[in-house]
């Protein structure tokens, strides 16, 4: 282990690692367990990998194998959204102006095809 | 609340109590922005009548006037847009409806012109086929309606929701008859409504009325409802298509809204409160 590496275990699983000043007299390797920051009556679940804050089970939320917390899932959440809405967007503006290019070609063959139909 | 929501008898009653409400100005602003788009195709069919069995030969002039017939549609689709918008607030408030209703949302406008398109489309490809033109008109009714309920635009969104509400079988196919009987009333009510003030104007002497009388002459002596002119004919369609088409659009919007509050709930909750007598 690196001298000056603090690693936090947070409901013993190794949660990340944080650099220590040099020159601080601490030990090596210290074992801490640090608490839910929405909960402070609980033990720290997992640490959101946005934020770097600890949260307890209930807060945290696994998506794609990676925890985070609320908030910064609501907002990668809402960034996702706004991407897809963006495609979405572009798509139908592009299926409609294609229906709108291919309309008239179409009807002119329809409505000749329909007046020979009559006659 | 009906017992049932669905039901096609309740659904009419809440299109005419909301076409009542909100006719001044929305059915104006309907007809003032899909009268153009009515003319053209008016315009389009007769001169393809007047070509005959040389409309092939005129592509280039017959597709000149289909781009122009598909500009036209454009703002038919905004017009409807806010009519059907003006609809459902009315619906929701149970008041007039303000200028909120121009404020249409790029979504809801959007997820109306693209399935609309795709409807006219189709029906430019299977008119000639004649039976597909009356199924066609149900989609491209409740393309406006449908849209109303988008969040978010997508390309295979829009179509579902239509096919989703086309699956309330029983109450569509009930409006689709009450409107395909509709639609011939008022083509015969517009004719006579012609033909009536022909015969006031007739009335005062008037001696310029000779193209009148036989542009407006009827199809036979003894059947005095079918006009016998091609273009009359047309107009007459256009002018019934045009009165009817505020009911349509307002009964689609009607089933949509409720097909909503059933799928919500909603209905229930409503039902509940109705029981407990509670408001």
């Amino acid at each position: 282990m690196t001298p000056g590496c603090e690693i936090f275990l947070t409901s013993s699983r190794w949660r990340g690692i944080h650099w220590e000043e040099p020159g601080r007299k601490r030990p090596s390797v210290a074992l801490q367990r640090s608490n839910c920051i929405n909960h402070p009556d609980r033990y720290g679940h997992a640490v959101c990998m946005t934020c770097k804050k600890t949260v307890c089970q209930e807060c945290a939320t696994d998506w794609d194998g990676i925890y985070y917390c609320s908030p910064c899932l609501a907002g990668r959440r809402r960034a996702a959204r706004q991407g897809s809405a963006v495609v979405g967007w572009i798509l139908v503006t592009l299926a409609a102006a294609a229906l709108f290019c291919l309309g008239p070609r179409l009807l002119v063959w329809g409505a000749t095809l329909l007046q020979r139909g009559v006659e | 609340m009906a017992r049932d929501l669905l039901s096609p008898v309740g659904i009419l009653d809440d299109t005419h109590g909301a076409v009542a409400r909100i006719a001044a100005p929305w059915v104006g602003v309907l007809w003032l922005f899909t009268m153009p788009y009515r003319f053209a195709q008016v315009y389009f069919v007769r001169e393809l009548i007047e070509l005959g069995r040389k409309a092939p030969d005129y592509g280039e002039y017959l597709e000149r006037l289909a781009w122009l017939l598909f500009a036209a549609f454009l703002p038919a689709v905004f017009g409807r847009c806010v009519y059907v918008r003006a609809c459902l607030l009315g619906l929701q408030s149970g008041a007039r409806v303000g200028r909120e209703a121009w404020r249409v949302p790029g979504v809801q406008l959007l997820h109306s012109l693209y399935p609309a398109l795709l409807v006219e489309i189709l029906f430019c490809v299977t008119a000639w086929t004649f039976f597909a033109v009356p199924l066609l008109a149900l989609p491209a009714g409740l393309a406006y309606a449908a849209a109303t309920r988008a969040a978010r635009p997508g390309l295979i969104q829009p179509l579902f929701e239509i096919l989703k509400l086309m699956g309330r079988f029983k109450a569509v196919a009930s409006l689709l008859l009450t409107f395909a009987v509709a639609l011939p009333v008022t083509f015969a009510n517009v004719y006579m409504a012609f033909r009536g003030g022909l015969w006031a104007l007739g009335a005062l002497g008037g001696d310029g009325l000779t193209r009148w009388e036989h542009l407006l002459r009827p199809l036979h002596p003894m059947v005095a409802v079918i006009p016998g002119e091609p273009l009359t004919i047309l107009i007459c369609g256009a002018g019934a298509l045009l009165i009817v088409e505020p009911f349509w659009l307002a009964a689609l919007t009607v089933l949509a809204q409720r097909a909503q509050l059933r799928q919500s709930g909603e209905d229930l909750r409503l039902r509940f409160r109705l029981l407990a007598g509670t408001k």
